[in-house]
This record gives structure tokens, C-alpha cells and sequence, in this order.
């Protein structure tokens, strides 16, 4: 599902933030990313959606060539990976409804009636179904957060990134949160998670990879019979 | 362990299903079905179109500021090209008019007239000549001038008998400064003159008004370029945020771009719309005073006002400067727009 193949950055002023990096996370695969600020996660995921090109290497998504797309193609690449940021950059002038119909907008579907089933499918998943009216800002953080999981996953990416998606969380929302995760995981979603909650990682028996300075440096597997809890 | 089972049967399942959908190479992006049909991009168009003019309307003082704005800018040249088309017209209805007058020696009277004609012929050629009595000349005097009084103090007539020679209008100037020249010759004619310098120099001033009203027009429509462009821009810079979400979920430029190109259409329609507005309500209070000076020439020609294709090319020129403005200014900056997390 990802490949990356000796990926490095280089900024320019010389900061290297990936050096020669090499990962193969499969189909339905639910990976932590973790590491300290500055270990080159968020470059890592930047890098994945082509926010930001690669200095050397290449990345695989879905059997493309990242590295390699034109401009044109970028968008549409986009459109296949939903993204979770840590602090859900949704839109406070849109209703959750609209802040979560922007994907399936912006791919073309102006069908009334299939943007209201996709949408509420989405927000149904993340037990938010009854504030498609609210607006943002009327949403406790742990809402809002699981808005902009409804938006990454409305139209069905096969590949969900999520940088820090509970750094602004308490622990017990964290945890429901990552369960979240976990059931998309089920349904067949790829999904590799940047974040440095060690803690509740741990009680996760995932892949866990760690970046340090650029570098890869463990590449945890758990035991294939305990990978689902 | 039975749960986990379950759970795995689960993920096989959803994993062969990815497999048959990734069959087929090209099948996730045959996944959304709208998008590319042309129903969906013409619905998408709409959508921009109202959503455009919905953005003018939040912004209800915002927008108004810079309606008027563009509608003075384009009502100048336009106004000024309207005087100008008037003067003109004016100055063709003289055109056929123009004329050499002479006026006789006092001694002369009109009974002399057709004598002193043959021999001006005899000259110049056959010509079409009027004769004006001292009477009637005074009689004209008094009308256009409204000077009766001073006239009546006068006592007696001081005017000559007045020729005035209808020339060819077709004739060159030089040619009829000519004929003047040798019409000036003849001892019973004190002096000839030839009326045409002025409407030469109105003709003159009014083709310098035409490069004027064009060179105003060119700046102007600059002017509404850059007033719809720096719209565009501050409401670009309003809406960053929303910008570079749009982009980290997928959205192409077309995508970002489409809305604030239609505020740039609806701004140069309503900007055009009010410059037609303003000429119109300048004409309106134009008017009484324009006949009464058309009178006093005697002219009976309309006031030409905005007709159908002057109107439309105004509308579209709103449009071509709204659509242009923003697409300018929005492509630059949106270049600027990087999405970041």
C-alpha cells in the first residue's frame, strides 16, 4: 500500500529530515509512526501526500509513483489519502455537515442525496450524527478532532494519516479516538498514525516504527496473531 | 479469541474486496462517478456562479464601495465619449453649411446682385448664392443675438447686403481659401469670409477628444482591473485558511479558483450595471439644458444616449475586466498559498 525506498529531505540551508529511509506498510495495516518533535514524522507524512517532494528515493502509494506525479496529478492523489491533523484545521464559517461534504465536493458530487448518505455514513462512524448542524467552535475538542476524522475518511481513502491526532486530547479521548483507528483498520484501511503517546501506543499491539534524527531506527512487528485485538 | 477470530474473517474479507477493486488498475478512479460528467461540471459552475454572489453578499458595505468604485470609473469615459459623439453630430449637421459670406460695399444693393453674380462665376464657376437684404440680415442679427435695443439705438441700418456662397461640400479647404482669395479681389466686395475654420477646429478638437476619451478609457478599465484584482486578492488572503484546506483534501486550482472568478464576473456586471445607471441619470439632468442650447442652433437633433450595443459592449467589458481582474490576481496569489500542518 506504501513503499517508501530510500526516501530522504533535504531543506534547503542543509537540515537534512530524512535520511535514506526505507518502509513497506501493507494493505490494511495500522502503523504508529513515533519519534521526538523534529525526528522528521510530519516531513515523513508531508512527504506522502507530496505537500513536499522528496530529495532522493521514491515513494509508492497504491502502486504510484509519489515522487514522480505531475502537478496536475496531485489533487487526485490527494483525494485518496485522508489526512487527520493534530489540531482538525476544519473551517469554524461551515457546519460540521459542510466541513465534513468537503471532500466529496471538491471530487464532484453534487448529488444532493448521495453527499447526505456519505456524509452521514461518516459522521455515524465517528458518533457525531446528530451535530451535522453545529458549528465547529460549538464542539468540545474531542468532537471537533472526530469531525476531521469524519472528513478524512468520507470518501473512502484506502490510506489515512493521522500527525498527532491527540495532542490536544486527554487520555481517555485519546484512547477512543485511536479506537476509532482501529475500526477502520478493520474495514481495510491503511492507516499510519504519527505520535509520540507513548503510553497508549503501547497498549496498542501495532506496528510501531521510530524515527530519530532522520533516521529509522526500530521497526517494531508485533506477533501476526495479536495484531488484532 | 473468538472475538478476534471474527474481527479477522473481518479484515480478510475487506482485504480480498480491495484486491478485486485493485484488479482492475484504474478502478479507484473510476470510483466517484460525478465529477467527470458534464451534468456535474456544469452543476459545479452554477454552484460557483450563486456562490460568487454569495460572497459579494456577506460583504454587503464591502461590495457596494466597490461596485460604485468600478461604476464611476467605467461612467467617465463612457460620458465622455457620449459628449464627444453629440459634438460630433453637431458638427456634421454644419458640415453641409459651410460657407463663404461677402459682404457687399454699403453702396451696392440687391439689385446689383445678379450682375456682380455672373462675374463672381465667370470666375469660380457656377455657384449657389443667396442674397440677404441689409433688412433681413438685421432682422437675423436681432434673433440670434437679442441685442433689438442696441439695434434700435443705432437709428439706421448699418448693415451691407450680405452674399453667401454655398460651396461645393466636397471641397477641399485649401480650395475654398482659394475661391475666398479671389472673391476678396472683386472691388464691390468688401470682405469675404470663410465660415469654415471653426467647424474645422471642432472637428479637430473633437478627434483629440476621441485619442483622449480612448487613452482615459484604457487607464480606466486599468483602474477597474486593479480594483477587482485587489478585491480578489484581500478576499484570497480572507479565506486562507479554508484555501489551503481545500488543497490538502484534493482540491485543484480550477476547484479554488472558480468561486472568486465569478465574484470578479458579478462585480464587473454590477459595476457595469452602474456606470449605465449613473450615465443615465447624468443625461436625465443633461437634458432640458441640452435642448435649449440645441435650440438656440437651431438644431433638431436628439441627444444620443446609450443604444443597445454601447450598453451591451459596457456590460461585457464589465464582465472581461471582472473575470480578467480576478483570474490575475487570484493566480498570483494562490501560487503563495502553500497548505501546511
Amino acid at each position: 500500500m506504501l513503499a517508501l525506498n530510500n526516501v530522504s529531505k533535504r531543506y534547503p540551508g542543509g537540515h537534512e529530515a530524512l535520511k535514506a529511509v526505507n518502509l513497506h506498510i501493507e494493505p490494511a495495516e495500522m502503523v504508529f509512526l513515533t519519534g521526538h518533535s523534529g525526528a522528521g514524522k510530519s516531513t515523513l507524512l508531508k512527504l506522502i501526500t507530496r505537500l513536499e517532494q522528496v530529495s532522493g528515493g521514491q515513494i509508492m502509494v497504491d502502486g504510484r509513483n509519489v515522487s514522480r506525479m505531475g502537478e496536475r496529478e496531485i489533487p487526485r492523489h490527494r483525494r485518496r489519502i485522508g489526512v487527520i491533523f493534530q489540531d482538525n484545521r476544519l473551517l469554524p464559517d461551515r457546519t460540521v455537515f459542510d466541513n465534513v461534504a468537503l471532500p466529496l465536493v471538491i471530487d464532484g458530487c453534487h448529488r444532493h442525496r448521495e453527499l447526505q448518505r456519505m456524509v452521514r455514513a461518516a459522521l455515524d462512524k465517528v458518533g457525531l450524527l446528530n451535530r451535522e448542524r453545529s458549528y465547529p467552535m460549538n464542539l468540545s475538542g474531542g468532537e471537533q478532532q472526530r469531525v476531521g476524522i469524519a472528513r478524512a475518511v468520507v470518501n473512502k481513502p484506502p490510506l489515512l494519516l493521522a500527525d498527532e491526532p491527540t495532542g490536544n486530547l486527554d487520555p481517555d479521548l485519546s484512547r477512543d479516538i485511536f479506537d476509532l483507528f482501529v475500526n477502520f483498520q478493520q474495514v481495510g484501511v491503511t492507516i499510519l498514525v504519527a505520535s509520540h503517546d507513548l503510553e497508549l501506543i503501547s497498549s496498542f499491539n501495532r506496528r510501531r516504527i521510530k524515527l530519530e534524527h532522520g533516521n529509522l531506527i526500530s521497526d517494531f512487528i508485533p506477533d501476526a496473531e495479536e495484531s488484532h485485538p | 479469541m473468538r472475538k478476534s477470530r471474527t474481527h479477522r474473517s473481518a479484515t480478510r474479507r475487506q482485504n480480498r474486496r480491495k484486491k478485486q477493486v485493485g484488479a482492475s488498475p484504474r478502478s479507484d478512479q473510476l470510483r466517484p462517478p460525478f465529477g467527470r460528467s458534464l451534468v456535474g461540471f456544469w452543476v459545479a459552475h452554477l454552484l460557483a456562479f450563486f456562490h460568487g454572489l454569495g460572497r459579494l453578499a456577506r460583504e454587503p458595505f464591502g461590495s457596494l464601495l466597490t461596485i460604485t468604485i468600478i461604476g464611476i470609473a467605467m461612467a467617465l469615459p463612457v460620458g465622455l465619449h457620449l459628449v464627444l459623439k453629440n459634438l460630433q453630430g453637431l458638427a456634421e449637421g454644419w458640415d453641409d453649411s459651410t460657407q463663404i459670406s461677402l459682404f457687399l460695399n454699403p453702396s451696392l444693393t440687391l439689385k446689383d446682385v445678379p450682375n456682380l453674380q455672373r462675374r463672381i462665376e465667370s470666375q469660380v464657376g457656377a455657384i449657389r448664392l443667396e442674397a440677404k437684404g441689409p433688412g433681413a440680415a438685421l432682422a437675423e442679427f436681432r434673433h440670434a443675438f437679442g441685442v433689438s435695443e442696441a439695434v434700435e439705438v443705432l437709428g439706421e441700418n448699418p448693415l451691407p447686403v450680405v452674399l453667401v456662397i454655398f460651396p461645393d461640400p466636397a471641397a477641399e479647404a485649401a480650395a475654398l481659401e482659394a475661391m475666398t482669395a479671389t472673391l476678396q479681389a472683386f472691388p464691390e466686395i468688401d470682405m469675404a469670409q470663410l465660415d469654415l475654420r471653426w467647424v474645422q477646429r471642432l472637428q479637430a478638437i473633437t478627434h483629440l477628444g476621441q485619442r483622449a476619451t480612448l487613452i482615459l478609457a484604457s487607464l480606466f478599465s486599468i483602474a477597474v482591473l486593479l480594483t477587482i484584482g485587489n478585491s480578489a486578492r484581500i478576499e484570497v488572503e480572507r479565506r486562507r485558511e479554508e484555501i489551503a484546506v481545500e488543497k490538502l483534501v484534493g482540491a485543484t486550482t480550477a476547484f479554488i479558483r472558480r468561486p472568486f472568478l465569478y465574484t470578479g464576473f458579478w462585480l464587473g456586471v454590477t459595476g457595469a450595471a452602474t456606470a449605465l445607471l449613473l450615465i443615465s441619470l447624468a443625461m436625465l439632468l443633461l437634458d432640458g439644458p441640452i435642448r435649449a442650447l440645441l435650440r438656440l442652433y437651431d438644431s433638431d437633433s436628439l441627444l444620443s444616449g446609450i443604444d443597445l450595443p454601447l450598453g451591451g459592449g459596457i456590460l461585457l467589458a464589465g464582465v472581461l475586466l471582472g473575470v480578467l481582474g480576478s483570474l490575475i490576481a487570484v493566480n498570483r496569489q494562490l501560487r503563495r498559498i502553500e497548505p501546511d500542518w
